[in-house]
């Protein structure tokens, strides 16, 4: 491969590879709102009753 | 009240199945293919400044309608958008956020069922010790449905019908049941089987297995920027095309799917994860699978040409012949492995088509889930079949060019109006930020208002009056010609050529040439003209019809080729226009119904 070509590639596959691993992190690892109940998501209502049990 | 009880399990099963919605077989097969014909690794940039200025803006806008419309009962986009302004013209706007999804899925299942066909051949080692023709020959075999090659009869029809019962079925379970399930597995799966065939595709050596490049050669090619095709107006909006397609926008799916997410939760994180997933997949697997396979076994003139009739004839056609050079046991894989990740990309953005069409069903005319599933499987049926009986014929390319490309860009333009200037970027920057996980840089307020529809309106006004040869300097007062892909053109239908009348008894050369080949096979005729300039042109015909040409005749467009009993493409195209015409209508009246009866309910 010739180095513009390289660095051309390399610098925004890494650039997208970074911002994605970013926020799909920041998707697995946020805490749920305090107030699960009223949050979108089923198992986050099941995990709320098991701890009230 | 609303049958509608639908949630989401979790949140990363949300961002799954957006992110799922948007990565489709265009990721693999569309991109890099687009790259090649605007430029190589100069399409990229505007590629990524549209991604920035019109893809994220507009993601923020649709998961904001959506979850905004939700809050309202409202799942699906005529009645959310109808929310959102007082003037009755918008709910109507609204409709094509339920037609695109019916009239896509309609075409979108049969690729997914080559897909699904594709597994079983790689699988079953349909393809070992056949040579490049007769692959080629198996694909165009596999699409005249009346040869079986597995010795089911109707084995295309077969493979179609079984995948919309597999959509169906998921589709009555449920989002968290079975959207999100899909997602949870089809993802990651896709992602894995993208890096083996990456790390097999850039490993190639020129000289092993039958290769004549190193896989290198094929990125190289792809990657080297010429910055001279920055300048070209085309490069620009196939970048933005693009940039539609491949996030599934201006199609009502992420306003359904968000409409789901309540009022306090994020989407702003939600938004920018599932579509910069998109563009990893896209950018990082999409560029260095196809490309660098194709170009380490063909050579780059070859796959250049290959390329100038899309991204499937490389995909179906070429590839799995590619896969044989590396053993019956490594070709097995990588064709479960290529075309099973072409199938998950598939089925996670056709169960996205079908759960607008379900949820609609059930706010407004209280279906249950079931039967609301069934009802999306009938419509997409009852469009889809004459695209697998008549795909040669144009129907498919028909289906594509007004409900997978116009319509999106027409969409997405009124719903970016909508949203910025109508509803207001006060009230629209508000739903964006609250709740959000993260800060939305301010910037994008501003870009949101004055860049986004702006651009919107270039493509759509550009797709309108491009001109041919995409030659810009040639648009004047006095008038210019049209593209044959522009809207006009086809409304006009300038491309149809010289047979332009449904039925005929002669059939007229399409392209001036030479008579390369006249020959018959499973019976047809099949007629081959190799033109002046440019790649030949196969004619096909029944072997009922005569051909009154041979070997070495030299004809002009217009001249008598065949004589027989035809029923010319502008027929099936005309028929598929009405069919979507007719859908559109429908639908149309069916958001009418539902917006009196809600408004006699109170529950607007």
């Amino acid at each position: 491969m010739n180095t513009t070509a390289l660095v051309f590639m390399i610098v925004t596959q890494l650039i997208i590879t970074g911002i994605t691993l970013y926020f799909f992190l920041k998707v697995l690892f946020i805490k749920p709102k305090v107030d699960v109940n009223e949050d979108s998501y089923i198992e986050n209502d099941e995990q709320k009753n098991n701890e009230s049990k | 009240m609303t049958t509608n009880k639908e949630a989401w399990g979790t949140r990363v099963g949300l961002v799954l199945a957006m992110a799922g919605n948007a990565v489709g077989l265009g990721n693999f097969l569309r991109f890099p293919v687009q790259a090649i014909q605007n430029g190589g690794g100069a399409f990229i940039i505007p590629y990524l400044v549209c991604f920035l200025l019109m893809g994220i803006p507009l993601l923020f806008i649709e998961w904001s309608t959506g979850r905004y419309g939700g809050q309202f009962g409202h799942h699906t986009s005529p009645l959310a958008l109808n929310r959102m302004s007082k003037f009755a013209f918008w709910k109507y706007v609204g409709v094509f956020g339920i037609f695109s999804n019916i009239a896509i899925a309609s075409y979108y299942g049969y690729i997914e069922s080559w897909t699904m066909s594709y597994v079983y051949h790689s699988a079953v080692g349909t393809f070992k010790g056949l040579d490049q023709h007769s692959v080629a020959n198996f694909f165009d075999n596999y699409l005249n449905i009346f040869t079986s090659t597995t010795g089911i009869p109707f084995e295309a029809v077969v493979f179609f019908l079984f995948c919309i019962v597999l959509n169906t079925w998921v589709l009555s379970r449920g989002l968290s049941g079975g959207v999100e399930k899909v997602a949870k597995i089809g993802v990651p799966l896709l992602i894995l089987f993208g890096i083996f065939l990456v790390i097999k595709a850039v490993t190639i050596k020129a000289g092993t297995d039958g290769a004549i490049n190193d896989g290198t050669v094929g990125l190289n090619f792809l990657w080297t920027p010429q910055y001279d095709s920055l300048s070209n107006p085309k490069v620009w909006l196939a970048a933005a095309g693009q940039i539609f397609f491949t996030l599934s926008l201006g199609q009502g799916s992420v306003h359904c799917y968000a409409s789901y997410v309540k009022k306090k939760d994020d989407i702003a994180l939600n938004a920018m994860s599932a579509g910069w997933m998109n563009e990893f997949v896209e950018v990082v697997l999409g560029s260095a699978i196809i490309i660098p396979i194709s170009i380490g076994y063909l050579g780059i003139d070859r796959v250049v040409e290959l390329a100038s009739s899309g991204g499937f004839g490389l995909g179906f056609r070429t590839l799995p012949f590619l896969f044989q050079q590396w053993g019956s046991v490594l070709a097995a894989i990588s064709g479960i492995a290529f075309f099973g990740l072409l199938f998950f990309a598939g089925i996670t953005s056709s169960l996205a088509m079908g759960t607008p069409v379900m949820s609609f069903l059930m706010d407004e005319f209280k279906w249950k889930r079931s039967r609301a599933a069934m009802g999306f499987g009938f419509c997409v049926l009852i469009l889809g079949l004459p695209t697998v009986f008549f795909f040669q014929n144009g129907v498919f390319d028909e289906y594509d060019y007004w409900a997978g490309t116009v319509s999106l860009v027409f969409f997405a333009m009124f719903e970016a109006i909508l949203f910025t200037w109508v509803f207001g970027i006060k009230k629209g920057w508000a739903e964006i930020t609250d709740g959000a996980d993260i800060t939305v840089f301010p910037i994008f307020k501003y870009i949101l208002k004055f860049i986004t529809p702006v651009i919107l309106i270039i493509v759509f006004f550009g797709s309108l009056v491009r001109p041919e040869n995409d030659d810009w300097s040639k648009i004047s007062f006095s008038g210019w010609k049209l593209h044959h892909e522009s809207i006009l053109s086809k409304i006009k239908n300038e491309n149809i050529g010289p047979n332009n009348t449904y039925f005929a008894n002669q059939f007229y050369a399409e392209t001036s040439g030479t008579i390369d080949t006249v020959y018959s096979d499973l019976n047809k005729t099949y007629i081959l003209i190799k033109p002046n300039n440019g790649t030949s042109k196969t004619v096909e015909t029944k072997i009922t019809n005569k051909a009154i040409v041979k070997k070495g005749d030299i004809v002009n467009i217009g001249d008598p080729i065949l004589e027989g009993k035809f029923t010319n493409n502008v027929f099936f195209i005309n028929i598929s226009r009405l069919l979507l015409v007719s859908l559109f209508v429908t639908i149309g009246i069916l958001v009418f119904i539902a917006y009196h009866k809600r408004k006699k309910e109170g529950t607007l």
